[in-house]
This record gives structure tokens, C-alpha cells and sequence, in this order.
């Protein structure tokens, strides 16, 4: 085997390995880029959904599992998260002249009180909806445990969020609930949900 | 007819190859891991070897560093033996290694967070989102360490370009081996089957740089073509990975169902003897081109 020993060195570099390399962190850059777009395309991707007989039109995240089985008009829940699945819920209850925001949360904290454990009101305030219509926030916690006793599965402390807003006779209300461990991380999702949120 | 013998047999011309022979390392080296996975896993999963508790960790982290073992054994210390050796092997390993645990494991998993959205993408979304996240940041990292460290003054043959990018391989691989046995209490069968495939990995994509590497530093290419080898050694990162989870998680099924350990072995395996091969075939190809165009000139 003949052996090519490169014995004398060029002083410097030729234009074309200059430019090779430049290419490559040029290239490299880019490409971290495309990655980033690529990252916020995807996790800002939404579906859309809409029922003409609740007069709600939504674009909930792509991926998340959509629900309207239940007694709200529909529900969404991340299923790829471990331990508790971050949900949005909206629904929908008619009211009379006289209520208030005030009184419809407080009909939720007396219906969730048994029924949740360690349920606890953390604050209540005025929320602007992107159109400027005025709204009430209520924040909670709750202790969520596995329905299913076998699975040997500790319990999860989950942060909640209504937004509730009367308009022409009933009251939508919007629900967030997500574990308190990646609820910070999750906020931007609903908040993003209540933007695109039409009724 | 006489036979006439001569006392002093003549001085046979012996050419002596100056370097240490890296095919056969990596070789030996791939060999060996893939042995010694395809041994665990048969021990654990055919023969049902258990392990008391406080043994696993000890000896997954043991596996973790198991292909730098290996390559300290069957690169840098048969360096020693050659006539020319190649002095900064472990300087690129460690620099590379650091820069991957301060650098590009926290920006991979802290910031781009691949798991958190390409998890459940389409196979094509996920290609293309492991080939920009996961593959460009490892195959830049380490050209950037070969680039600075080896490429100017210790490229002397076209193969110091593997011997010098499977060092930055090994580097990286090991603090990705080390982080996935550190946070992960797996058994060592599975953890030396996600080991090997880390190896593997690497060691695919600095093959398919070292030799844009070693074209740009010996030939005179296009410039695109180094950024064309780094571009395919993060699309085949990208590729892999996907397809191996496709291989490996256990589909869903009422029955029941295990997962594909063995195919994820046999796909790295075959994607590390297949880019080996075609790589060697490259490097022999302009070596052959390199003395063909000396001896026009001479």
C-alpha cells in the first residue's frame, strides 16, 4: 500500500476550504432555525371546532383529544402528558337577567367542594377576553387522584382557572385545568384558545 | 538438480504501514458492543438473569462507558504502538464530551424539547423535526471540535479524519449514555440496547463527516460538499431514530404485545456496517484517485 504523506503544508487555507467551512455554520445555523419554526408550528398547530346549536366556534391544539359526551358543549385533553391530562372545557348554561358572574361561581365552588378533594378557591378577578368583553376569572386547586385504586399512583395537586363571561341569556364557562407542575408551561395554550375563541 | 539454500536468507522489503489501521478498531470495537448487547439481552431475556437492585446502576453505568472503554483500548492505546501516532484522540473525545454535556444536551432537551412535539407527528414531520433538532446540533458539535482541534495540524492521511470524528463519537455518546442510565432505572439489557444505539449513531454520522472532513482537507470539492455530508449525517440521525422507536415500542393489541428489542439491535447493526462500508468504499475510491493523480505527476 503506498501511503500519500501530505509533507508540506500549505501556509493557509484555500478559498474553497474557507468556504466550506463557513458553509457549514452557515448551514448549521439555518438549520437550528428551521428547527425552532418548526418546534412553534407544531406545538401551536390547532384544529377547529364549532357547534352552530351553542353558537361556539374554537381551534383547540392538534393532538389534544376531543370530548362532547358529557353535559358541556365539548372538552379537549392532552393525552400525551404523564400523570394528570391537561383539559380545556367549555360550557354552556343559561342564566336569568339577574345573575351575575358572582353568583355562577360561586354555585361551581359549592358543587365542586364534595365533590373534589381539597378544593380551594386561590382568587377571583376581573379578566379581559380579546375582544375587550369583560369576563371573571376564578383560580382553584384540587387534589386529583387515579379512579382506579390498583394502579398505585400518588395523587396530583392540579391548578384550575374558569372564565366566565354572560352573554345574550347564558353563560359560557371555560375551564383549564392542569397539573400544578406544568401548568406555567400550559397557560400559553389556553391562552391562546381564548384568543381564537368565538361565541 | 541441486537445491542450494542460503544461510543469511535476504532482507525482505517490508513496507510498514505508519499509522494505527482504524477500520480494524472500529471493527473490533462495533463487534465487541454488539456482542456483548446481543449477550445481556439474551441473558435477560431468554435465561430470565435477574439482579439484586443496588447492582443495576453499577452496572449500567459501567455499560454506559463500556464504548469508551473499548475505544481507549483498541484506538488510543494501539496509538502507542504505531510509528505516527495520533496525539489528540482524547483531547477531542473530552472537549467533544464536555461540549455535549454543557452545551447540547440542555439545548436539545431544555429548549427544543423534541419528545415534547414530535412524540406523536407523523413519520415524515418527524424526520425532518429529529434531522433539525436532535441531529444538527450532535454532527455540528462535533465537526466544530474536529474542525478546530485535529483538522488544521493532525490531519496527515485521509483516515485521521474517522480516527479523529469516531473520537468525537465516542465523546458524545458517552455523555448521552451517561444521562440515560443516570435518569433512567432500567435493567441492563435494555439500557446496553439504547447504548448501543447511541454508539451507533454517532458513529454513523462522524463516518459520513469524516469524509467530507478529509475531502475538503486533501482534494479540492465543491465547498457544499462538507455541508452536504453534515447535512446527510443529521438527516440519517433524524431518520434513525424514528424508525428505530417505529421498530422497537410495542405496537398496540388487545393480545398483548413486547417490544422489538432485537429489531432495534439488528437495525443498528445493519445502518452502522452499511454506512461503515459505503464510507470505506469512499476513502479507498480518493486514495486510489490521490495516487493515481501522483504518479501522472511524477
Amino acid at each position: 500500500m503506498t501511503i500519500i504523506e501530505v509533507a508540506s503544508r500549505p501556509s493557509g487555507l484555500t478559498a474553497r476550504q474557507r468556504w466550506s467551512h463557513y458553509f457549514v455554520l452557515i448551514y448549521g445555523m439555518l438549520a437550528v432555525i428551521i428547527g425552532f419554526n418548526l418546534r412553534t408550528a407544531t406545538l401551536t398547530a390547532t384544529i377547529p371546532y364549532s357547534n352552530s346549536a351553542a353558537g361556539i366556534r374554537a381551534y383547540y391544539p392538534q393532538n389534544w383529544l376531543l370530548d362532547t359526551s358529557d353535559s358541556y358543549v365539548f372538552r379537549v385533553r392532552d393525552m400525551s402528558q404523564t400523570g394528570f391530562k391537561t383539559t380545556i372545557e367549555v360550557a354552556v348554561q343559561p342564566v336569568t337577567i339577574n345573575t351575575t358572574a358572582r353568583n355562577l361561581l360561586d354555585t361551581l365552588t359549592l358543587n365542586r367542594a364534595p365533590a373534589l378533594s381539597a378544593y380551594d378557591v386561590l382568587s377571583t378577578n376581573p379578566y379581559t377576553l380579546p375582544n375587550d368583553r369583560q369576563a371573571t376569572a376564578m383560580a382553584y386547586v384540587f387534589v386529583a387522584s387515579e379512579a382506579n385504586p390498583f394502579l398505585e399512583s400518588l395523587p396530583q395537586v392540579v391548578e384550575g382557572l374558569d372564565v366566565i363571561t354572560i352573554q345574550s341569556g347564558q353563560a359560557i364557562i371555560v375551564t383549564f385545568l392542569s397539573s400544578v407542575d406544568t401548568y406555567e408551561e400550559n397557560l400559553p395554550i389556553f391562552e391562546r384558545f381564548l384568543n381564537d375563541l368565538e361565541f | 538438480m541441486t537445491n542450494y539454500r542460503l544461510l543469511t536468507p535476504p532482507d525482505e522489503i517490508e513496507e510498514i504501514y505508519p499509522y494505527r489501521r482504524v477500520w480494524w478498531s472500529v471493527t473490533i470495537e462495533s463487534a465487541l458492543l454488539f456482542g456483548v448487547a446481543a449477550a445481556l439481552y439474551m441473558a435477560f431475556q431468554l435465561v430470565g438473569l435477574t439482579l439484586p437492585r443496588a447492582l443495576i446502576q453499577p452496572l449500567n453505568i459501567l455499560l454506559a462507558l463500556l464504548p469508551a472503554l473499548l475505544w481507549l483500548i483498541f484506538s488510543v492505546w494501539r496509538e502507542r504502538a504505531a510509528v505516527e501516532p495520533r496525539r489528540r484522540l482524547i483531547t477531542v473525545a473530552l472537549i467533544t464530551a464536555l461540549a455535549a454535556n454543557a452545551l447540547a444536551l440542555p439545548f436539545v432537551e431544555n429548549i427544543l424539547q423534541p419528545e415534547r412535539w414530535l412524540s406523536l407527528a407523523g413519520a415524515a414531520n418527524r424526520i425532518v423535526g429529529y434531522t433539525f433538532t436532535v441531529g444538527i446540533i450532535q454532527e455540528v458539535l462535533k465537526y466544530i471540535v474536529v474542525r478546530y482541534l485535529a483538522w488544521d495540524d493532525e490531519y496527515r492521511v485521509r483516515l485521521d479524519s474517522v480516527a479523529y470524528t469516531l473520537a468525537s463519537a465516542v465523546g458524545y455518546a458517552t455523555v448521552l449514555n451517561l444521562s440515560f442510565v443516570l435518569n433512567n432505572l432500567v435493567t441492563p439489557d435494555v439500557a446496553v440496547i439504547q447504548i448501543v444505539n447511541y454508539v451507533s449513531l454517532n458513529y454513523i454520522g462522524s463516518l459520513v463527516a469524516a469524509y467530507g472532513l478529509a475531502e475538503v482537507r486533501f482534494d479540492n470539492p465543491n465547498p457544499f460538499l462538507l455541508t452536504s455530508m453534515i447535512a446527510l449525517a443529521a438527516l440519517l440521525n433524524g431518520a434513525v431514530i424514528p424508525l428505530r422507536s417505529g421498530l422497537v415500542n410495542a405496537g398496540f393489541s388487545l393480545e398483548g404485545s413486547t417490544p422489538g428489542v432485537l429489531f432495534g439491535l439488528v437495525l443498528s447493526a445493519t445502518m452502522l456496517f452499511a454506512v461503515g462500508f459505503v464510507v470505506s468504499f469512499l476513502f479507498s475510491a480518493a486514495e486510489r484517485r490521490a495516487r493515481e493523480a501522483a504518479a501522472r505527476e511524477v
